[in-house]
């Protein structure tokens, strides 16, 4: 089936969401598309009994809708409706899939640049303070959490140190070490991933912008210049 | 207050630092705290001067003095800390222009004023910066303006370009640069540089009226007149070096384009029905201000949770209009140097509202503190480290953008701890009126000021000539006296000075 009307709001989102392949968001590869979305996410039949819906074959994807997912919606007749019915299923099956997946709810990890001039610069900063020869920098970082933490948690007891000469080595730092110093240097780290997060983000909003925008001016809607 | 001499009102003011002076309880009726206003010797006159005029008046008409507007502000309940005025001060509608007042909000005596807003609800002041010096844009710095001129709808009554239908604008109050970001008319870094990342989440486009909305619809996307304006700057001076080039702004000569303008019809609206709502508030909830254009409704009623949202969504018309004038100065730049708004690097150094009210936790008595902190014709300006700030700036503090007035420098601060103690994390927003408007049309030929503006090689494209006297410098204050006040007080750093070589006006 091919067509010419374009996507509605609705399906534009849906095809976003789902990550459809750039190349099966046309109208004129529909049966290629509702091939897509069984095998990725409605998964109702056996795979090799996709063979021929992911073939095109004239028919397959009627047959598929009608006798295997019982949808309300003719193909042929109304193949938008029968299309958006498949969409919220697949939308559907979707979340539960995500929902049901091991690492559900966890943040996944913002993909920081660590071997970035300036984050290795600060790493090995942070490194020699602390006297922390090995490790990953996320063990790094931890230690000097951890560094700071006890320090700020028992003022008292440094300065009893202090006065006694004595160090605790859980909380003490590395001689000639400068909290402050450490301070500072954790927290640059901590905006540069940050700044990778906000990069993250703002790749996704102009991923989105692809879909959604289409940006122009009309100079007769209004009096411009003189 | 009526009745006494310049010389007994003078004896409630002193002069606590070089920049700082206090009004201490008494000066007004009702104080529940003292004012606070920062100015220098130069400055000082001026605020000093209106005083005394005021005094020689007695009763007979006219606005009341700054000095007495933020002595006012002090008797409102629910105030903490100090009524505060920077150093670009003068007066306003309730509260004078410049004024700072945070609110418990924790205590349920607590107003919300919209004369602490203002009528231009988050009026304010975005800089985009470019890859172009000075040399690169002085051969078609005529046809750089007159494009620029051709691309923004500018003057009274100015309708936008950019299409928009009802739906539009009921996404735009809702969403603020959400929706431009989802139109395309802005680019997602745009977002990230934006105060509250251009968009309130309490805004409620269902609390604007009608009327307010049919003045909204045709002028999104447009300058308005008055002091609002787009200039094509340069970078003149750079005070702060590191700081600068976080911000882009890295070279002497440096082309940047500032944006001036706000909520238009929509914004003054919402003012307006929300004085009529609260006058009948204040009469139920026995609530008793020293002016009467000081009208508040209690935080928590009805009336008070109306105003604050449709003031966000006021406030998201404000960064939806800005972000669209953005959209249309980079295709006049496009279209000048036969290049793309990527390839110019045109990119939001920041966006400051300059009259808004907003939630904001700070420290009082070393506690964290909910507050609804009121900035009326004063600026943001948080310091380094601050969590509402972009992480872009997390080193230098928010940066402030401080618009000079027509053929004059503008600047770029940052914010600071001493800010933060001292005034709620705010700063100037900019020159200050010396002259009213009506005294400046008397006194001022313009004719006269658009051939300095000439001598001084800054060209022009205004949309009403005869209003330019209005807007001339001799109209303000020295903006340079107004930014070295807040930076010896410590409440601002200066950063960059820029100079205005093209201005569009409405």
């Amino acid at each position: 089936m091919t067509c010419a009307e374009p996507w509605s709001r609705f399906e534009q989102w849906a095809l976003l969401a789902l990550e459809c392949p750039l190349e099966l968001r046309h109208t004129d590869k529909l049966p290629l598309l509702v091939a897509w979305l069984e095998s990725a996410c409605v998964r109702a039949l056996e795979p090799e009994a996709r063979q021929a819906l992911q073939r095109g074959e004239a028919g397959a994807a009627e047959r598929y809708l009608r006798d295997t997912l019982q949808c309300p919606y003719g193909w042929d007749e109304e193949w938008r409706r029968a299309l958006d019915w498949l969409l919220g299923r697949a939308l559907m099956l979707a979340a539960k899939d995500r929902r049901a997946a091991p690492d559900a709810g966890a943040v996944a990890p913002v993909q920081v640049k660590w071997e970035a001039d300036e984050m290795r610069e600060a790493l090995e900063a942070l490194r020699e303070a602390l006297r922390v020869p090995a490790g990953t920098p996320a063990q790094l970082l931890r230690t000097a959490e951890q560094y700071l933490a006890a320090w700020d948690a028992a003022p008292e007891g440094r300065a009893e140190a202090a006065d006694s000469g004595e160090e605790d080595a859980s909380s003490s730092p590395p001689t000639g070490l400068d909290p402050d110093v450490l301070r500072f240097t954790l927290r640059h780290v901590y905006v540069m991933q940050l700044r990778a997060l906000q990069r993250e983000m703002n790749s996704v909003l102009a991923e989105l912008q692809r879909d959604t925008a289409q940006p122009h001016a009309e100079g007769r809607l209004g009096r411009t210049g003189r | 207050m009526p009745g006494r001499t310049y010389e007994e009102e003078c004896r409630y003011i002193r002069r606590v630092s070089a920049t700082r002076y206090e009004i201490d309880k008494g000066f007004v009726p009702g104080m529940r705290v003292k004012g606070a206003f920062y100015a220098n010797q130069k400055l000082e006159r001026l605020v000093f001067g209106e005083l005394e005029a005021a005094c020689e008046r007695g009763t007979a008409g006219g606005f009341l003095p700054a000095v007495r507007q933020v002595a006012n502000v002090a008797s409102l309940p629910g105030i903490v800390g100090y009524s505060l005025a920077l150093p670009d001060m003068h007066s306003g509608y309730g509260f004078a222009i410049g004024n700072v007042a945070a609110f418990r909000v924790d205590d349920p005596e607590s107003v919300v004023s919209p004369g602490g807003v203002g009528f231009d609800i988050n009026c304010g002041v975005r800089m985009i910066r470019t890859n172009l010096s000075e040399s690169d844009m002085q051969p078609v710095k005529e046809t750089l303006a007159q494009t620029l001129y051709d691309h923004l709808p500018v003057g009274v009554g100015s309708r936008g370009v950019i299409p928009t239908t009802q739906r539009d604008l009921e996404d735009a109050l809702a969403y603020g640069m959400d929706w431009s970001l989802r139109e395309g008319y802005s680019w997602a870094e745009d977002k990230e540089h934006c105060e509250e990342y251009g968009r309130m989440l309490t805004a409620d486009p269902s609390k604007v009226s009608a009327r307010a909305k049919t003045r909204g619809l045709p002028q999104l996307g447009t300058l308005g007149a008055g002091n609002h304006y787009a200039e094509i700057q340069v970078v003149d001076e750079i005070y702060d070096d590191s700081s600068a080039k976080q911000m882009g702004l890295d070279q002497i000569g440096q082309v940047v384009v500032m944006i001036h303008s706000g909520s238009r019809g929509l914004g003054h609206q919402v003012a307006t029905d929300a004085l009529v709502e609260m006058e009948r508030a204040m009469a139920r909830d026995k609530l008793h201000v020293n002016d009467r254009q000081l009208a508040c409704a209690r935080i928590a009623s009805p009336e008070g949770q109306t105003y604050l949202k449709a003031m966000a969504a006021a406030a998201n018309y404000a960064w939806v209009n800005r972000s669209s004038m953005t959209f249309l100065a980079r295709q006049a730049f496009a279209k000048v140097f036969r290049s793309t708004p990527d390839d110019l690097d045109m990119h939001v150094v920041y966006d400051v509202s300059h009259n808004i009210a907003k939630f904001e936790q700070h420290c009082l008595d070393d506690r964290p503190v909910e507050l609804l902190v009121h900035r009326k014709g004063a600026t943001r300006a948080f310091p380094p480290n601050h969590p509402l700030i972009p992480v872009a700036y997390q080193f230098t503090g928010q940066p402030v953008l401080v618009g000079g007035t027509m053929g004059t420098c503008s600047y770029v601060l940052t914010g600071t701890e001493q800010g933060m103690v001292e005034t709620f994390g705010s700063t100037c927003h900019g020159a200050g009126r010396a002259r009213s408007r009506s005294e400046s049309r008397r006194k001022l030929d313009f004719h006269q000021v658009l051939n300095n503006l000439q001598h001084k090689g800054i060209s022009i494209r205004v949309a009403s000539p005869k209003l330019v006297s209005e807007e001339a410098p001799e109209s303000y204050k020295d903006v340079t006296e107004v930014v070295n006040v807040c930076h010896d007080a410590g409440i601002s750093r200066k950063c960059v000075k820029l100079r205005p070589v093209a201005v569009i006006k409405g």
